[in-house]
């Protein structure tokens, strides 16, 4: 009963692959490929609005008085 | 001038999860009328576009405030003049109703003191400057744009490359089929040769792509923190794991195209030899290799773990070909030395 139990599976239930003795992670690779493709976006989405929104804040508040030239 | 700084306290900070979020947009959606499947085709593209607008909305925001003119001015006051406000000594002429005037009068005597010089400043940011910006933005905007199609066509070019490869190792296959057919003994004999050449110069072109694919596998991070800064991407890497598969199924063919060949010319050596070269591959490039097999099955989309299932079958069925004496075609000839 306890080596059926031994037996792991990708936590996935589209994947439900069969994991390797000894290995590490809960999900597999092609699983854990997919999420940090979805956290990349995720973080390259917020990241482009923070920027934008501060850039556009910088230009408004300052209206130009930043002038290199003095 | 106060400095402005966005304090955001603990408890206002949310924590998103990111299981919720999807790549594609067609995942939000789950069920989609007919009528409105072409407007999810373009929102993608809307949505692209909204975000290389929102890129060079700065640079924008920057000419169009350039474009209009902004003058204040401002007064000028000397060092002395500042320390005296500043002791109080003198301060700003002020209206009933609290405005300022740009004359200096001591606060005990009420009296003017001396009338202060006003200077134009200009506040909107220079047009020239503004322009600049805005337009190096849109160039380099363009120049990323250049590099992607660049990038797409090399890929393009490497896939072309690849299936020149597999197409010759499918017109193997066909030729030893038709060689099969050929009534002359003789004109059999020079199609098989000629075959056992080209399949031979295919496999080990395709062994060659092969092992440069393994390697894009070998290299990705396993790291999650590594992945999501220097991995590839999902669709890539599945891409690479086909071709992996397709080109193992192609050199899996030729080999055995070869063997035939030399099989069916009466080369039994040269067949075993050929198929020994094989099981050579499969060993150097998969299973001496630690833990690769048992990854490649973790990597490849498809559940049935075909890489550790495979790959070690491969090699023990080449190895237990019965093995052909190879000195019988040379004792004859020694002998007859021999007894002269």
């Amino acid at each position: 009963m306890k080596k059926e139990s031994d037996v792991r599976v990708c936590k996935n239930k589209k994947c439900q692959k069969v994991l390797p003795a000894g290995y590490k992670h809960r999900y597999c690779e092609a699983c854990r490929n997919k999420h940090a493709q979805t956290a990349k976006n995720v973080l390259r989405g917020i990241g482009a609005g923070a920027a934008t929104v501060a850039s556009v804040a910088v230009v408004v508040v300052t209206g130009g008085k930043i002038n290199p030239k003095k | 001038m106060d400095e402005e700084t966005i304090i955001i306290p603990p408890e206002d900070v949310e924590i998103i999860d990111a299981s919720e979020y999807r790549e594609e947009l067609t995942e939000h959606f789950g069920q989609v009328p007919e009528v409105a499947k072409p407007l999810l085709k373009g929102a993608k593209t809307a949505f692209s576009k909204i975000e290389k607008a929102l890129y060079t909305a700065p640079a924008f925001i920057n000419a169009v405030k350039a474009a209009v003119p902004d003058v204040t001015l401002q007064a000028v006051l000397t060092d002395e003049q500042k320390q005296q406000i500043a002791k109080g000594a003198l301060k700003l002429m002020t209206k009933k109703d609290g405005s300022l005037m740009a004359n200096l009068i001591n606060p005990e005597t009420k009296k003017i003191v001396t009338t202060i010089p006003l200077k134009s400043v200009q506040m909107a940011p220079e047009m020239t400057q503004a322009m600049t910006s805005f337009s190096t933005q849109m160039q380099m905007a363009q120049i990323a744009e250049e590099i992607q199609a660049v990038q797409l066509a090399v890929e393009e070019v490497r896939m072309g490359q690849e299936y020149d490869r597999l197409a010759t190792a499918y017109s193997c296959q066909q030729k030893l089929l038709q060689a099969m057919e050929i009534k002359n003994s003789e004109l059999k004999a020079m199609a098989l040769m000629q075959l056992a050449a080209a399949a031979e110069d295919s496999r080990n072109l395709l062994m060659l792509s092969q092992k440069s694919n393994v390697e894009f596998i070998k290299e990705q991070p396993e790291n999650f923190i590594q992945k999501i800064l220097s991995g590839a991407k999902p669709e890539k890497i599945n891409g690479r794991m086909s071709e992996i598969r397709e080109s193992l199924c192609a050199v899996n063919m030729v080999s055995f195209a070869e063997a035939m060949a030399y099989q069916e010319l009466g080369e039994h050596e040269a067949a075993r030899k050929s198929l020994t070269y094989y099981a050579g591959f499969i060993e150097d490039t998969y299973t001496s290799v630690p833990g690769l097999v048992q990854r490649l099955d973790l990597i490849d989309p498809a559940p049935e773990n075909y890489w550790s299932k495979t790959l070690p079958d491969i090699s023990e069925k080449i190895k237990a070909l019965p093995s052909v004496p190879d000195t019988k075609l040379l004792e004859p000839k020694r002998s007859r030395r021999k007894k002269k």
